[in-house]
């Protein structure tokens, strides 16, 4: 949906005028639910912060003033919502797998990645996924799924360029070291 | 590979390099097999990682957000009636002073007679001012006698605080209605005797939030 649109849908919104905001609910939905749940792992749970997320677009969709892309806004509002959600609970079930993390760092294979590339599979980027710290997995999904530039990462995580560089460079590593230790537990 | 090259890989997979950058990374991944197998690996990994994401309806979340707006709009409108409500039965100003009388325990009857009362008071005393206007000049004319500064109380009451409550609070201290309440809510008081004694006794009340002495009612605009 380009700009235009939006704004359109934005300032019908702002009449308080239904139709537009199912249009624009229906077009944001899955992209604000895959990054939740990407980040909660909880179907219900995302659901509900998608449902939240554009409700608050109800309340103030004049608030985008289209210094950013519709969606990197949106997600934005996602983000601050799931980290209330992460606060509001007692020992995130992500941390304890760090050490793990750690674990399977130091036992590194030097496979080749072109095997990594014609070997990995969903489940095993999944699973390897959900080991890593909270804002590396982040990282990863808005730079490989939403397809976000490095300064509209930053501006996701409210952090310089250059600690989304170093995220991203930590979490291809350990993503890289998981992913073989996968395939050499899959060939054996 | 080259930190720059392994910097940039990510950002050319994604295809949110600038041309001049994207031209470079080509040329070093042409060159540097290490390089090309680290960008086959991204553009995999991007792959996998899309088809990771749920099949998910459009609609998903979309009654709930629905049903908060409609329970938005509800309020909204349930709140607007009882405004309404309200300007629709304001009272008058005899009105109120006979509610004023009738919450003072007083039989609705005699309540509104004692309203009735003050009214023709004012209404004869305003005729009296009228038909000796020499008087009234000379009135104007004596030099006023130095009196000693009123002292006022502030309240503010709790917001829970029933009208029935603050009446008798005030009743409490002997005090009567000098202004107020006003947009921040506070009633000025005055009270017969000293204001300190009312003052502390006001503070003791349950139904008031914050009490001071004050020389001067607020101004109005």
């Amino acid at each position: 949906m380009d700009q235009a649109k939006i704004f359109e849908l934005l300032q019908k919104i702002s009449q308080r005028n239904e139709g537009a905001f199912r249009e624009l609910y229906q077009a944001y939905s899955r992209k604000v639910y895959a990054y939740v749940l990407n980040q909660v792992k909880d179907p219900s749970k995302a659901e509900e912060i998608v449902a939240d997320t554009l409700y608050d677009l109800w309340r103030n969709p004049l608030a985008f003033r289209g210094e950013s892309q519709f969606s990197s806004w949106l997600i934005g509002i996602a983000r601050h919502k799931v980290l209330s959600a992460f606060r509001s609970q007692k020992g995130d079930p992500q941390h304890e797998d760090v050490d793990e993390m750690e674990e399977l760092l130091e036992s590194e294979d030097p496979s080749p990645d072109e095997e990594l590339a014609q070997k990995q599979h969903r489940d095993g980027v999944r699973n390897c996924m959900d080991k890593l710290p909270e804002e590396q997995r982040e990282c990863l999904h808005l730079v490989f799924y939403e397809g976000y530039s490095l300064a509209e990462v930053a501006e996701v995580q409210l952090c310089p360029e250059g600690t989304v560089k170093t995220r991203l460079f930590h979490a291809r590593q350990k993503l890289k070291t998981c992913l073989r230790l996968l395939l050499e537990r899959e060939r054996a | 590979m080259n930190d720059r090259l392994a910097e940039l890989l990510p950002w050319y997979v994604n295809g949110t390099l600038d041309p001049a950058d994207r031209a470079w990374v080509e040329a070093e991944i042409a060159r540097d097999p290490a390089g090309a197998a680290e960008a086959r690996w991204l553009e995999s990994l991007q792959a996998r990682i899309r088809e990771n994401q749920p099949a998910v309806a459009a609609n998903v979340g979309l009654d709930r957000a629905m049903a908060r707006i409609r329970a938005e709009a509800a309020s909204q409108v349930r709140q607007s009636g009882r405004t309404a409500a309200r300007g629709a039965t304001q009272p008058g100003a005899l009105a109120r002073l006979a509610e004023w009388f009738s919450g003072l325990s007083m039989r609705p009857a005699l309540g509104a007679a004692a309203a009735i009362v003050i009214v023709v008071q004012a209404g004869v005393m305003i005729s009296m001012f009228r038909a000796n206007g020499e008087l009234n000049n000379e009135i104007r004319a004596v030099r006023p006698s130095i009196a000693p500064p009123v002292q006022y109380l502030r309240v503010t009451f709790k917001p829970d605080a029933r009208e029935e409550e603050i009446r008798l609070a005030i009743a409490q201290v002997k005090g009567w209605l000098v202004d107020g309440p006003g947009t921040m809510g506070d009633y000025f008081l005055r009270v017969p005797g000293d204001t300190r004694d009312a003052e502390a006794a006001l503070k003791h009340s349950a139904v008031v939030a914050d009490v001071a002495r004050v020389d001067h009612l607020p101004t109005r605009d």
